[in-house]
């Protein structure tokens, strides 16, 4: 040690000290802002849920005005008539209507069915004090709108309204009176003889109809549910992600008429972002002694941070996605049979189209889910017994039809009769995806090969193409997720880039693999699955 | 003893599903019967005779009977089977519950469309509405239910009933087949609420079948849900059983003949409509209305009418009521209308007026009568009156056999039996299971169902 050294010591120590606690501080308030951030950001997020919720819930009311406008247009004096019109109502069911000097004319006093004197009686509260639209103190132009309206004072949202009443015509709101078990609701129109209409929305159907246009339970994202007027959860939902307590829920009025229910979120923790948060503090300690590692640090996070995003998103939609898709193929395939179109018709070439490409976007579904279930640890295989190349020949016969309008024949030269237990979900997946791959990447090669072989408990199936082939370098890229050799988005060339990384987890699932191996033109892929007897 | 009856009805129910559950063979073997009628229509009046002079009741019993099976044309179903996976249904129960759901929909054919919804503290729809052909699809969705949770009852129908509206059209049986163990605990949960949701969902054709499983469910609610959607309903005790009664169902939905049926009676002058019997119908002034969502091959559906016919003169003829019943023949799918009318004459002769009484619209009336009773019943023991319930049932019996022996009723007598033993099960360990049977067997009586 030199001399020097002691005395240096301190000072260095001292400047060390300062400056690593300076650092820590910085690094400290960055991590809490981000935090602060974070919590803001989740709690837009859930925000954002509830006002999607909410604007499919302002469209249940919205659709039911014309009807209810329908019924009560040139209301029929005659009792019975106007009760024909009720019976065949789904989601209404009774009607009361007051003339001008606020007597209750119908249901007629004199005849009256015992559910009609039982309604009489619960919409009391409604037409005791005298029956008027009027607007909600509370919420001015949502839906009821104000006899009499300037124009100047519009509506905020008149879009909501129906085409044909504008709101200085309007002559209708909504009521919602307390009874019995809660809040009922109800719509009520002025005539022009000066009868007033009020017809109530059966609760019961009313609630259901709310439960039917939310989310179901196993949708993605934290815990929501719907509570009544008196705060009793009525439905529930969400719950695969947990909520973070600390965070109080969204919360949030239905619209008018039902704003007494409440929709509440509870909010996802910043757990990502609050990681970014610390990874910010650490990061400004490191920038100074690091600079360059940390550039290279933040860009990986920053990947990695956008690829889960992706799989996030790209999960919720397909999940909403697979409901309509299953629509679609299911009446594609129904008007297929129902038509019984000679094959050359063209009517049949174009169902034929929407078939095939309905049920291409099904597999890219089905991946789609795979991978998000495998992610969570949650993917599954049930073996039974099924002989493979029933399974093969299936797959192959499904793409027919897009294999040919791209030029490509495929091959098959199967030897793997005999039963074996095994996945066929999994396998069809597995073999869909590659010859999904020969489609839209080696159609040039103008041929597909399916070959599959038993080797005691193994199940060999290869499918080789003559396209471009990958280069040896790229053999285990190809099996990473959301990695494609060519980024470009080339002609037919569409994909998630997750695919193999599927086929291959299958596989290995399924105790095999997938792998790329060497063939003299374009690329042969392996699969081998135990497949036991 | 119990047990024994128990198995003799199973076995009934079996021989009864295999008959209606057409094989492929079966179905080729019979000639389609096209041409014949779904439905008939029939009146009757207990009295066509009345002393005149003299205010008189009478019941009016109008009968519609579906036409017999024709397996050829079956009937394509549209059904969403929405079941019960809360932490009562753990170990034994999910395991019968997905046996039998996965036997259910091997016995369905690509015409038919199916739904599997799941509720516990919340709702999922397992599979979406889909081609009942997709079965290893749904298959495997049913091998991923297991239980645990609460009871969001009201949702899970709510959910089932929104599949079964996708592919809602008329010509296909629409139904949601609800089994559940427990009480609803997650939205609304009164019999009046769950009422009325089936009420509404009649109105667009969907009817609600609803199984409850074991002794924890609660058999008011689930019974109404069934009477007012005009469904069936079933009081499985054993798990064990449940791949039958599935079976049961989807037997008897694809036996529908006729939907959407509306019949409408409008009194005469003289003639005061005072109640309807049995299944829920309107009255207003002189017009009665009720509808049945479906009518079963072979099926005979009453509606009994009791009237109060103001006096009349010796040989004057007077109309009770013109008749109109209007139905969707499930296989034309068209629209089809029905009339008739009854009329009773007054005579001064009594020993005819006596004669002329029709047995079978009495038998009819006794039956309804008495289960109206048994139900009165089943709410004294609710508020703790069990003597007065015991006498209620007594009184029902000696009013049963009274009648039995009067019109030679032997079914009237059986009825006898079930009021005795119900009067003696009323306290004790065994009044649970003991409600829930009364409870099926009154929805069974008044609604007049298959099971």
């Amino acid at each position: 040690m030199t001399p020097a050294a002691p005395r240096l010591f301190w000072p260095l120590a001292l400047v060390a000290l300062l400056g690593g606690g300076l650092l820590s501080f910085a690094g400290l308030r960055l991590s809490h802002e981000a935090a602060q951030r974070a919590r803001d950001e989740a709690g837009r997020a859930g925000e954002g849920q509830l006002d999607a919720l909410h604007a499919g819930l302002s469209g249940l009311f919205a659709d039911r005005v014309p009807v209810l406008l329908t019924l009560t247009d040139d209301l029929p004096g005659e009792p019975e008539a106007l009760r024909e019109r009720l019976r065949r109502g789904v989601w209404y069911r009774h009607a009361l209507v007051v003339d001008a000097r606020g007597t209750v004319v119908f249901p007629p006093p004199e005849a009256r069915s015992a559910a009609e004197a039982e309604f009489v009686e619960r919409a009391r509260p409604a037409w005791s004090r005298g029956l008027s639209p009027a607007p909600p103190a509370d919420a001015p132009g949502q839906a009821s709108g104000a006899p009499g309206a300037a124009a100047g004072g519009a509506p905020t949202r008149p879009d909501r309204d129906p085409p044909a009443e504008t709101a200085s015509l309007r002559s209708w709101s909504w009521q919602s009176w307390f009874w019995g078990p809660g809040v009922n609701v109800g719509f009520v129109r002025r005539l022009g003889d000066g009868r007033t209409v009020l017809v109530e929305l059966e609760r019961a159907r009313l609630l259901s109809d709310v439960i039917a246009r939310l989310p179901d339970g196993d949708a993605d994202g934290p815990p929501a549910r719907l509570t009544d007027e008196a705060g009793r959860a009525v439905y529930a939902w969400g719950g695969r992600r947990a909520a973070d307590p600390s965070l109080t829920p969204a919360r949030r009025g239905l619209p008018e008429p039902l704003s007494h229910w409440h929709l509440e979120q509870s909010l996802a923790p910043a757990t990502a972002d609050s990681t970014l948060g610390l990874w910010a503090g650490i990061g400004a300690a490191i920038v100074v002694l690091l600079g360059a590692l940390a550039h290279v640090h933040r860009e990986g996070a920053r990947a990695y941070r956008e690829a889960q995003q992706r799989v996030t998103f790209v999960n919720q939609v397909s999940h909403e996605l697979k409901t309509p898709l299953t629509n679609i193929r299911l009446y594609a395939e129904m008007l297929e049979e129902e038509l019984a179109l000679e094959p050359e018709d063209a009517a049949a070439r174009h169902l034929h189209v929407v078939v095939a490409e309905s049920q291409r976007l099904s597999r890219l579904i089905t991946n789609i889910l795979t991978f998000a279930r495998s992610q969570r640890h949650t993917l599954k295989l049930s073996p039974r017994p099924v002989s493979p190349d029933a399974v093969l020949r299936g797959v192959v016969e499904g793409f027919t039809p897009a294999l040919a309008a791209r030029g490509i024949t495929p091959a098959l030269r199967l030897d793997a009769a005999a039963t074996r237990a095994l996945d066929p979900d999994a396998l069809e997946q597995i073999v869909g995806n590659l010859v999904g791959n020969v489609e839209k990447y080696a159609a040039t090669g103008g041929r597909v090969d399916v070959e599959s072989r038993l080797e005691g408990d193994l199940l060999v199936v290869t499918v080789s193409d003559a396209g471009p082939g990958i280069p040896a370098a790229a053999r285990e890229r190809v099996f990473l997720p959301f990695e494609r050799l060519d980024d470009r988005l080339t002609e037919g060339a569409s994909g998630t880039g997750i695919g193999l990384t599927i086929a291959r987890q299958l596989a290995r699932l399924h105790g095999g693999d997938v792998r790329l191996v060497d063939a003299p033109v374009g690329a042969r892929f392996e699969v081998r699955l135990r497949a036991p007897a | 003893m119990l047990r024994i009856k128990h198995l003799t009805t199973l076995t009934t129910l079996a021989a009864l599903a295999t008959l209606l559950l057409p094989g492929p063979a079966r179905a080729r073997s019979l000639a389609d019967g096209a041409g014949v009628a779904p439905l008939s229509l029939s009146t009757r009046l207990s009295a066509p005779l009345l002393p005149a002079g003299q205010l008189g009741t009478a019941y009016l019993k109008v009968e519609l009977a579906g036409a017999p099976l024709q397996l050829a044309t079956r009937p394509p179903v549209n059904v969403a089977l929405v079941i019960d996976k809360s932490g009562s249904m753990q170990g034994t129960k999910i395991e019968r519950a997905r046996e039998a759901a996965i036997q259910a929909i091997r016995k369905l054919g690509p015409q038919d469309i199916v739904s599997i919804v799941t509720y516990d503290t919340t709702v999922a729809v397992v599979a979406p509405a889909t081609k009942a052909s997709d079965q290893e699809t749904l298959i495997r969705a049913i091998r991923g239910i297991h239980a645990g949770g609460d009871t969001a009852l009201f949702a899970g129908v709510t959910k089932g009933a929104a599949e079964v509206r996708k592919f809602l059209e008329r010509g296909r049986v629409n139904r949601v087949l609800l089994l559940s163990d427990g009480l609803a605990n997650v939205g609304p949960s009164s019999p009046a609420e769950l009422g009325a949701l089936g009420a509404s969902l009649v109105r667009e054709g969907i009817s609600v079948t609803t199984f409850g499983l074991g002794l924890g469910y609660n058999e008011d609610l689930m019974t109404e849900l069934a009477r007012q959607s005009d469904g069936n309903h079933a009081f499985i005790e054993d798990a064990a059983n449940l791949a039958q009664f599935f079976d049961l169902e989807l037997g008897t939905a694809v036996a529908v003949v006729a939907q959407d049926v509306q019949l409408r009676l409008d009194c005469g002058p003289g003639v005061r409509p005072v109640r309807v019997l049995g299944r829920p119908a309107e009255i207003i002034g002189q017009l009665v209305t009720t509808s049945m969502n479906q009518i079963y091959a072979a099926q005979r559906q009453h509606l009994l009418l009791e009237v109060e016919v103001s006096p009349g003169a010796q040989h004057e003829r007077r109309q009770v009521a013109a008749v109109s019943v209007t139905y969707g023949d499930l296989k034309t799918r068209t629209s089809e209308m029905l009339s008739g009318e009854a009329a009773v004459t007054f005579t001064n002769d009594r020993a005819a007026a006596e004669r002329a009484t029709d047995r079978s619209v009495m038998v009819s009336a006794v039956e309804l009568i008495a289960n109206e009773r048994n139900a009165l019943a089943v709410s004294l023991r609710d508020r703790g009156e069990v003597q007065r319930a015991r006498e209620v049932l007594r009184d029902n019996a000696a009013y049963l056999q009274s009648n039995s022996v009067q019109l030679d009723a032997p079914a009237l007598e059986m009825l006898r039996k079930e009021n005795e033993s119900d009067a003696e099960n009323l306290e004790g360990e065994g009044w649970n299971r003991q409600r829930k049977s009364m409870r099926k067997k009154q929805l069974k009586m008044d609604m007049q169902q298959m099971y």
